[in-house]
């Protein structure tokens, strides 16, 4: 692929993914009508000129295709209009949550990512045999308890049981700490378990791939002559094994950084973290149209930039892919 | 905002090397630092509490046109913020903002004297014309919870410190469900203001209520409030509340992150109370779980199965299991009976399965060898897991009705139950002991919410006559023969059946504070819990 080629193809998938934002959330049974008057259990009896004022604010009274025509004006102009339930504009709303997920998310990333590869180089440097066979087995486990099961399970244990940890939030309310790092202990509790569980998630999938592929590195011949050169076990390993193992698990790391965002509205409902995972799951069951649109919007541009990351790392890693050859393995 | 986001980055990056560098010392020093200690003097009325900490989910930005709908917080955040001429206490009405006032002989115009000496808490003086721009200013940007302001012709400033009302029409629960609900707001900052829902500076939250909103944690959706030293009506005993947004309250009182909690279930109450918290029960009840059925669909349509299904739910047992306490079986003419609008003669279903065979016979719908109604296959609606739905079911099948549980998510359950796409429907909800005028709303499609099948009117023409009667008959004995007449219709029809009255329950530690009551009908429009503002403050009149 060219590079022109290759923006079109990324032009292409976010129009369509913007194209789908607006639909996809009005397919769902159901509207927002509702939840604003005041949904099921309140007591609320808005005359019926109260809820027209409402549904015109919002421009729900419009045809579709007129709203349509307002949510493409509003993209190009950044400004994607008033959340029904916060009835904030969405940029604030999200942006006052998001900190809270690119702390978790990234914490989680980077210790699966770490954890997660020393482990899996640490099984496949003792392959075969009994610390490969345990950490193999636990990891398999591991990777077949659902995220959200961890999370009570954890939250039964350190919040419920043994009261160490807060049961929820992402910090102690109205807190104000004189020193600064007892605002950091603060937040790392609330971080604490959140965090775990999402790092448990992730951990499973990384250990396997980066074993699997040091496990077939080892067998390459490349390997074998810098044995019989004399280097010591753990230099071929950290320096042969790993570098050629590399190419499959950044493209492995990434994708798994978009998975993260999607465990943290697992995550985040568990233990009432105030992210955006939380927020996406409020807003479907608010059918909050324009936070929707803002929500997948950002979640899209996100995954978009993650693969072009990977795109462009891939051939600085690996020389066999670099412009002169094109067609096959990019 | 940047400011913020750097602190958190900062944050961020001292956790990383926290979690990574030494996990292994993570759990040694304990205890968890309390917001602030949350001790406190002693009980009653005048001592002072300095924090209280109570758990209700997030209302919104508490301004009178931001605040969510969804549920009574929102509309309970903003009235410790803002005042109303009238409020309620244990009793019922009682003079607010207005001192007094009286009510001309046609019962149409109402001059309230206001209190003097008032002050928003901006220090700028509170008179009769923020009281006028108010009513206009709602006229043009509804307020969004209950009180119709189109009740209202003319809002006139007599002087700096009386102002008139002139009505359409007469409206008997003006006092208490028109001017005790819609807020006065400030005229010096809202006749700037042309997109009140937008308007999120400091100055929106600028009342004369009791509290002053210190922060709002929007992320999180808790609330802090601080005293108003200056309010003028009394000292405002709690100096601090904080509402908490946290995930299960009973674990949350135990573990002592928040002080008092609203809980429905009466085993945790028993629990609680073993572990030496202190209890209120709502009275009146003011709830209602019920089975609304669709009046359109061709089987339902017919009153005389709407008596069978009565009586082929045992309600009595269903109120026992599900509630404990002391069960309340719904009354079959809707209103709670231990509010004092409800009429002790009004028609009852009583479980009696054979009367309920009886009469599905004689609507020909005959049992099967199997003892199976094949003609009758119904369908119930219900927007969560729902242990009524599942008790329906079996208690039907007992007289041979097959009944399929739809579950579905709470905006699909309301957007059928606009669209009149169901047989029946359970919900759950307050709001029923409050002035009766709620009858009139609900079936003559005047409420625009899922409580009753909206735009859709009970097509009974002596009922809707009675419905508009009482609206405007102002004898308070002769109103309540009209609504006991409306309930026996009721009754008698069943457009819904109500289950059982569910009481909620108030956990809380007297020996912090111990001003709770529950208020005369509900706060408000009904609303039976306890964050009644009138609660906190020691009244010097």
């Amino acid at each position: 692929m060219t590079a022109a080629k290759q923006v079109i193809t990324y032009l292409n998938v976010f129009l369509f993914v913007v194209l789908l934002n607006f639909w996809l959330p009005r397919l769902l049974p159901g509207g927002p009508v509702d939840f604003l008057t005041g949904g099921e259990d309140s007591a609320v009896f808005m005359s019926e000129a109260q809820k027209q004022a409402m549904l015109a604010y919002y421009q729900l009274n419009q045809p579709v295709w007129e709203q349509f025509k307002q949510y493409l004006l509003g993209l190009a102009t950044f400004d994607l209009g008033l959340s029904f339930t916060y009835k904030a504009p969405v940029f604030e709303v999200i942006f006052a949550r998001l900190p809270w997920t690119v702390l978790l998310v990234g914490i989680a990333t980077v210790l699966s990512i770490v954890l997660g590869l020393a482990a899996g180089l640490l099984s496949s440097w003792r392959h075969p045999g009994t610390t490969d066979r345990l950490l193999l087995l636990c990891m398999l486990i591991l990777s077949a308890i659902p995220e959200f099961l961890i999370g009570m399970l954890l939250l039964l244990g350190f919040a419920v049981g043994w009261e160490v940890l807060p049961l929820s939030g992402a910090r102690t309310p109205f807190f104000q700490p004189e020193l600064w790092w007892e605002r950091v202990w603060d937040l790392t509790k609330h971080a604490l378990l959140p965090v775990a569980t999402l790092t448990a998630g992730g951990l499973a999938g990384m250990y396997l791939l980066m074993r699997n592929e040091a496990i077939r590195v080892k067998g390459e011949p490349f390997v074998e002559f810098a044995s019989a050169k004399g280097i010591t076990g753990r230099a071929v390993l950290l320096r042969h094994v790993v570098r050629n193992a590399a190419l499959p698990l950044v493209t492995m790391i990434v994708n798994r950084i978009g998975g993260l965002v999607a465990g943290a509205v697992l995550v985040e409902t568990v233990f009432s973290y105030p992210g955006i995972g939380k927020l996406l799951q409020e807003a479907i069951l608010a059918r909050d149209y324009p936070l929707l649109h803002g929500l997948f919007l950002l979640i899209t541009i996100v995954v978009l930039s993650l693969n072009l990351l990977a795109d462009l790392l891939y051939p600085l890693l690996d020389p066999r892919i670099r412009p002169a050859k094109r067609g096959g393995q990019g | 905002m940047m400011r913020q986001m750097r602190n958190i980055l900062i944050g961020l990056f001292c956790l990383a090397a926290i979690v990574t560098g030494c996990q292994a010392n993570e759990t040694s020093s304990g205890q968890p630092n309390q917001a602030a200690s949350s001790a406190s003097s002693a009980s009653g009325k005048g001592a002072e509490t300095s924090l209280l900490r109570i758990g209700w989910q997030d209302g919104g930005f508490p301004s009178p046109f931001a605040f969510s709908a969804s549920g009574p917080g929102g509309f309970l955040r903003n009235s410790f913020l803002f005042d109303t001429l009238t409020w309620k206490d244990e009793q019922g009405v009682i003079p607010w903002l207005a001192k007094s006032w009286e009510v001309s002989d046609d019962g149409l115009v109402y001059t309230f004297e206001l209190e003097q000496g008032v002050k928003w808490h901006d220090g700028q003086d509170f008179t009769a014309d923020d009281v006028v721009f108010s009513f206009a200013y709602y006229k043009q940007h509804p307020f969004m919870w209950t009180g119709d302001v189109s009740l209202i012709k003319d809002v006139q400033k007599i002087d700096e410190h009386t102002v008139r009302f002139v009505l359409h029409q007469k409206y008997a629960p003006f006092l208490s469900d028109l001017v005790g609900i819609v807020p006065v707001i400030p005229q010096h900052i809202w006749e700037n203001v042309d997109k009140p829902l937008e308007f999120r500076e400091p100055a929106a939250l600028v009342g004369t209520g009791p509290y002053l909103l210190k922060e709002y944690d929007e992320a999180s959706g808790q609330y802090l409030f601080e005293a108003n030293e200056n309010f003028f009506k009394g000292d405002v005993v709690v100096k601090q509340i904080a509402y908490l947004n946290v995930q299960n309250r009973v674990l949350a009182l135990q573990q002592n992150e928040i002080d008092a909690g609203m809980v429905m279930n009466y085993r945790e109450v028993e629990m609680m109370q073993k572990e030496g918290f202190d209890v209120i029960k709502s009275a009146p009840t003011g709830s209602a779980v019920r089975v609304t059925f669709n009046l359109e669909h061709p089987q339902l349509k017919d009153k005389r199965l709407r008596q069978a299904l009565a009586y082929a739910l045992d309600r009595e047992e269903m109120a026992r299991k599900l509630t404990g306490g002391e069960p309340m079986v719904g009354n079959a003419g809707i209103i709670p009976p231990d509010s004092p609008w409800y009429n002790d003669k009004v028609k009852q279903y009583a479980y009696d399965p054979e009367e309920a065979k009886r009469i599905l016979d004689e609507l020909g719908y005959p049992a099967n060898a199997e003892g199976v109604r094949e003609a009758l296959r119904l369908n119930v609606m219900v927007s969560s897991t729902s242990q009524e739905a599942q008790m329906m079911q079996e208690m039907l099948k007992k007289v041979g009705i097959e009944l399929n549980i739809q579950q579905v998510d709470a905006a699909t359950f309301a957007a059928a139950m606009g669209e009149n796409k169901y047989d029946m429907a359970i919900t759950g909800h307050i709001g029923l002991s409050g002035d009766p005028d709620f009858l009139r709303l609900w079936f003559l499609g005047k409420a625009s919410n899922t409580l009753a099948a909206r735009g859709k009117t009970f097509d009974h023409p002596q009922f809707q006559k009675l419905a508009e009667e009482q609206m405007s008959e102002l004898d308070p004995a002769k109103r309540k023969a009209i609504v006991d007449e409306m309930q026996n219709i009721l009754a008698d029809e069943l457009p819904t059946l109500v289950l059982y009255h569910r009481p909620f329950y108030f956990l809380h530690k007297k020996n912090q504070f111990a001003g709770w009551f529950n208020t005369y009908g509900g706060i408000a429009d009904g609303i039976p819990l306890w964050d009644n503002k009138g609660a906190f403050v020691d009244d010097r009149s």
